[in-house]
């Protein structure tokens, strides 16, 4: 469970001083699936950067699963990184010049884990790149470098799945690709929080939340929300690309 | 994290960069190697020069003083009484030997004509006294010395004059020296000093060359050893005062000459000079080590965005550290061998070529110290020069190292 308490986050340049975030306050529970929207600038990206422990906020308190996060040694927010969250990047951020499978089985490596070649080459079938897997990330397309940093998030199994505009990125197709696994890790009973500019991206969350200029302005449970394994959307993307390659 | 991935990741990290991690261990290569042969070149100097003069670090010369005496009255000639006094080991118990020496010039005649040659006589221990060596035949015996025998024994200029230069032709012939005939009893190897020389027995000398009675141009002595030359200078002095009735020390009529403490001074400035090579080559060590430095520092740097990406997704400040540390570690390490490999290399290969090339060249003699040494101090670069970057690096928020630019 995720829970900000009054977070803040300052940015200061000089004499500037740039509020990012002020004063959230979120609750998040395990297995939600929660898409955050908002205009460029609004904070989205400092605020997954929090929650993936990959900064600290200048003010408040970060609790995951109840633990004062900000209190935390160097290594043991390594282990956190390691064992609860996985962390997606808009720019897949792969280790360059190493394989598909070298990259998935580093956390495992950072880990200590044992049979770390097979847990990742499992991790690669599940995101459909068993063909791909001594493949270097150059060798790849956006769509499968972005699978790749899937598996490579959900290796060392986390309870949380958090994605910076996954598919930001992407064409429509990798876009419906990339959403289909994310909530079939959902559907598995993974928490997933995804930042998305796309309406139709955020259609598959049960959560949207929106910031603007560091402030949550609505959070809202979307009851009607898009059907990831519905054939209908999926076609229309599909039918979408193929008459833009055909003009 | 174990150590075994931990050498996986950094030796992919050295590959992917092959031509630069190259480059890199060059200065280190360069560096080793060539603390490593001029220590040896060093050493090989040293001990070449204490094997060749070790023998006279316990000789003593005594001379007749030039000219006039200080304070008037022409100098004594030593004689062959004192030669017998300095010979009492009562009067001088830290003298093992004492060699009487006349010295002169006369006339050679054979094969290519006549060539005017310093002429020595003196006793049978007269090359060893000097530290010279034979070629060829044999040094006159105690026995030709008292029987005044004429035999001699030539230095490599009047062998290369009369015979050539091939002292086995010279070995047994007949010389004339002024209206003399000598047999050629032996040839002496070239000190590239006093090759011009026929030495004999100094009666001969005396009776067929020279002429004089009981004169000597000079004494050699050797001490005990080169503890006791101040000791036996003491005893020369006060025997020779003693002979000269000399009551004022600024009037003495001879000189004393003692190589050892010669010796110390020009070992002492061997010393310097080798440390001299040493730092010079050191110096090259460092910019080796400051190469690897600021290349460590660029690799590093270069990679923050990856160190992200591996804080990202559990890497603990240790492991990346671990990483780059064993990374600069097998760079300097790999430089280091290379380098031991080529120094050791070199010095042999000289030690074998250059004796031949620079006639009496020491031969270079390898230094295990400064193998050590230099390897030691390639390790302690490579382990700063990659771990002051990767800590600054690994401190870093995830977000800051992923964010860099
Ligand atoms: N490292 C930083 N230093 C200074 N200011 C920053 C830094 N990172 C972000 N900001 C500022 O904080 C604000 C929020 O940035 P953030 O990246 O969270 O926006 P975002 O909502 O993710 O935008 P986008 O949709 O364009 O990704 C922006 O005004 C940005 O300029
Ligand atoms: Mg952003």
């Amino acid at each position: 469970m995720i829970q900000l308490k009054n977070v803040t986050k300052i940015y200061r340049m000089g004499s500037v001083e740039l509020r990012a975030l002020s004063n959230i306050n979120l609750t998040i529970e395990d297995g939600e699936l929660v898409a955050i929207m908002g205009p460029s600038g609004s904070g989205k990206s400092t605020m997954m950067n929090i929650l993936g422990c990959l900064d600290v906020p200048t003010e408040g308190t970060y609790l995951l699963d109840g633990i004062d996060v900000g209190q935390l040694k160097d290594n043991r927010l390594a282990e956190i990184r390691n064992h609860k969250i996985g962390f997606v990047f808009q720019s897949f951020n792969l280790i360059p010049r190493t394989s598909a499978v070298r990259n998935v089985e580093l956390p495992l490596v950072y880990a200590g884990a044992k049979d770390r070649r097979s847990k990742a080459t499992e991790a690669l079938e599940m995101v459909g790149l068993a063909a791909r897997i001594k493949h270097l990330p150059n060798e790849l397309s956006g769509g499968q470098q972005q699978r790749v940093a899937i598996a490579r998030a959900i290796v060392t199994e986390p309870t949380m799945l958090l994605a910076d505009e996954p598919t930001g990125n992407l064409d429509t197709a990798s876009t419906m690709e990339i959403m289909r696994l994310l909530v079939g890790l959902n559907d598995a009973g993974r928490t997933v929080v995804l930042i998305t500019h796309e309406h139709e991206v955020a259609g598959f969350a049960k959560r949207v939340i929106r910031l603007r200029d560091g402030k949550i302005v609505s959070d809202k449970i979307q009851h009607n929300r898009t059907d990831v394994n519905a054939p209908i959307p999926v076609s229309q993307y599909e039918a979408a690309d193929a008459s833009a390659n055909e003009t | 994290m174990n150590l075994e991935e931990a050498l996986r990741i950094a030796l992919r990290g050295l590959r992917a960069n092959r031509l630069r991690s190259a480059l890199t261990t060059l200065g280190i290569v360069i560096g080793v190697s060539s603390v490593i042969v001029l220590v040896a070149l060093g050493n090989g100097i040293q001990n070449g020069f204490n094997k060749s003069f070790s023998a006279l670090s316990t000789q003593i010369v005594v001379s007749k003083s030039q000219g006039t005496v200080p304070g008037g009255g022409a100098a004594k000639d030593l004689t062959d009484s004192d030669v017998a006094a300095l010979r009492n080991p009562t009067l001088a118990p830290d003298l093992v030997s004492v060699t009487p020496v006349i010295t002169g010039t006369a006339l050679l005649q054979g094969g290519n004509g006549q060539f005017r040659t310093s002429i020595a006589g003196s006793t049978s221990q007269y090359l060893e006294v000097n530290n010279r060596e034979l070629i060829a035949g044999s040094f006159f015996t105690e026995a030709q010395e008292r029987a005044n025998a004429k035999v001699v024994v030539l230095g490599p200029t009047p062998v290369a004059n009369i015979f050539g230069g091939d002292a086995q032709t010279a070995l047994g012939r007949q010389i004339r020296i002024s209206r003399t005939t000598f047999k050629i009893i032996g040839v002496i190897k070239s000190n590239g000093q006093q090759d011009d020389i026929a030495i004999m027995p100094l009666g001969a000398a005396r009776s067929y060359l020279l002429g004089g009675t009981d004169t000597v141009n000079q004494i050699i002595l050797k001490a005990t050893s080169p503890a006791t030359v101040p000791a036996a200078v003491n005893e020369i002095t006060n025997v020779l005062d003693d002979r000269h009735n000399i009551k004022d020390p600024a009037k003495r009529d001879f000189d004393i000459q003692a190589l050892s403490s010669l010796l110390d001074k020009a070992n002492q400035f061997l010393t310097f000079l080798t440390l001299f090579t040493v730092a010079v080559a050191g110096i090259s060590l460092v910019v080796g080590g400051i190469g690897v430095a600021n290349i460590m520092l660029v690799s590093v740097t270069e990679r923050t965005r990856e160190i992200g990406i591996r804080k990202a997704i559990g890497a603990t400040r240790g492991a990346i550290l671990k990483q780059f540390l064993i990374e600069s570690t097998l760079l300097a390490a790999m430089g280091g061998l290379v380098g031991i490999i080529l120094g050791i290399a070199v010095t042999l290969i000289s030690a074998a070529i250059l004796p031949g090339v620079v006639p009496n060249f020491p031969a270079p003699e390898l230094s295990a110290l400064s193998v050590l040494l230099a390897f030691g101090i390639s390790l302690a670069i490579g382990l700063i020069a990659g771990g002051y970057p990767a800590n600054r690096a690994a401190r870093l928020q995830p977000i800051d190292a992923l964010r860099y630019q």
